[in-house]
């Protein structure tokens, strides 16, 4: 009879491939930890009203709760900044081309589920509502959009199609982004905006999808 | 997390998921549990990944959560194992290698769950007596009766479960 390790390692044979990475344990990791955060302001809150007098004797003992940890990640293609209030400001460069895979890990990082795709634009119809407290554009920074994660329904994600665009002497391209439901959702691969005419940066709301264009 | 210690901390998991996956599978006989309980003790690493990481070894505290979590498992009565008069998975005329390993994962599910646990941590993560008592939660002494047993009844399991001998779950 072959040894016990022997016998424990024939066990394990024909395993299945990893259906996560260290992106999705870091995105779970970020959400248990706002949610615990949550869980403790609301049981500070219920403290306070039970106990008014008390918390008024200790005014100026009692602080506010510590700063969330904040952070950067820069590549050459885009930054993204991780705010103090939960939020999180992302710049893409249009001068480099994107690579997906590394934005969307990193903005999970930051505990802001999302999918982002290159060429193809997913969506869900009808789409979640709520964007417009989600992803915010910035009038004087067309690259940037400011993301609030809390601010997305539960079984949500942000999905972001980036396009290259070219249409006669015009090239440029366009990131969009929009809230589709975790379990359902489709694809396609043409890009969703029609260009607003002009040339530069710019930010478009078209609906359900908000849109980051830089042609010229 | 500061950024470095969220690039420390994706490297350490990228490199522990499939071994601890592999801890967890052995311990439950379910490749999807042994999946879900993995993502549970990383995302309780998370967690603590300061206070861990300073104190003690990452791999003992990623294993004494999957092992805690799956032995209080089957304690819960609707998911505790039930017998059945047949092994479902059981192959006919496979290859001697798919016959051999159902054989041993037939016989491995038979073995008491707390016994189950000592003999993976022993025998395939090579872990001590002392760390194995620490990671269940028990003395050593008991950490040596158990490897004792389950040594003894998975002896006699597979021997009940050879593919030339009677049907396995008569043991």
């Amino acid at each position: 009879m072959p040894d016990v390790n022997t016998m424990l390692r024939t066990a394990i044979g024909e395993e299945p491939p990893l259906g996560f990475d260290a992106a999705d344990i870091v995105a779970r990791g970020q959400r248990a930890r706002r949610w615990r955060r949550t869980a403790i302001a609301g049981l500070g809150v219920a403290g306070v009203a039970a106990g008014t007098a008390l918390a008024l004797s200790l005014t100026g003992v009692l602080r506010a709760a510590p700063a969330r940890s904040t952070g950067m990640i820069q590549t050459t293609a885009f930054t993204l900044v991780e705010h103090a209030n939960g939020t999180a400001t992302l710049t893409i460069n249009p001068n480099v081309l994107l690579e997906p895979r590394t934005l969307q890990s990193d903005l999970r990082r930051d505990g802001i589920p999302a999918m982002v795709i290159t060429g193809r634009f997913c969506s869900s119809h009808p789409s979640p509502a709520g964007l417009n407290r989600v992803v915010t554009g910035q009038e004087s920074s067309p690259d940037t959009m400011t993301i609030n994660p809390a601010a997305m329904p539960p079984a949500t994600e942000l999905s972001f199609g980036y396009f290259r665009l070219s249409s006669g002497q015009v090239t440029g391209q366009e990131t969009v982004a929009t809230l589709i439901n975790t379990n359902s959702y489709t694809c396609e691969s043409t890009a969703p905006v029609v260009w607003p005419p002009g040339e530069g940066h710019r930010v478009v709301v078209h609906g359900d999808i908000v849109a980051s264009i830089t042609t010229g | 997390m500061r950024a470095d210690a969220v690039e420390e901390f994706t490297a350490y998991v990228a490199a522990c998921s499939p071994r601890m996956r592999r801890t967890a599978f052995l311990m439950c006989g379910d490749w999807q549990k042994a999946e879900d309980e993995v993502q549970t003790a990383l995302v309780k690493l998370y967690l603590s990944w300061d206070r861990v990481r300073a104190r003690q070894s990452l791999d003992s505290f990623v294993r004494t959560t999957l092992v805690r979590a799956l032995i209080d498992e089957r304690r819960r009565p609707w998911r505790r194992e039930q017998s059945r008069a047949v092994v479902p998975d059981r192959a006919t005329a496979a290859s001697m290698a798919v016959e051999d390993r159902l054989t041993v994962r037939a016989a491995l599910a038979r073995v008491p769950q707390r016994q189950r646990a000592v003999l993976v941590l022993r025998f395939y993560d090579d872990c001590d007596v002392a760390e194995t008592a620490r990671m269940i939660g028990c003395s050593e002494g008991t950490v040596k009766s158990q490897t004792a047993r389950g040594l003894a009844r998975l002896r006699e399991l597979l021997a009940i479960c050879e593919p030339s001998s009677a049907d396995c779950s008569e043991g």
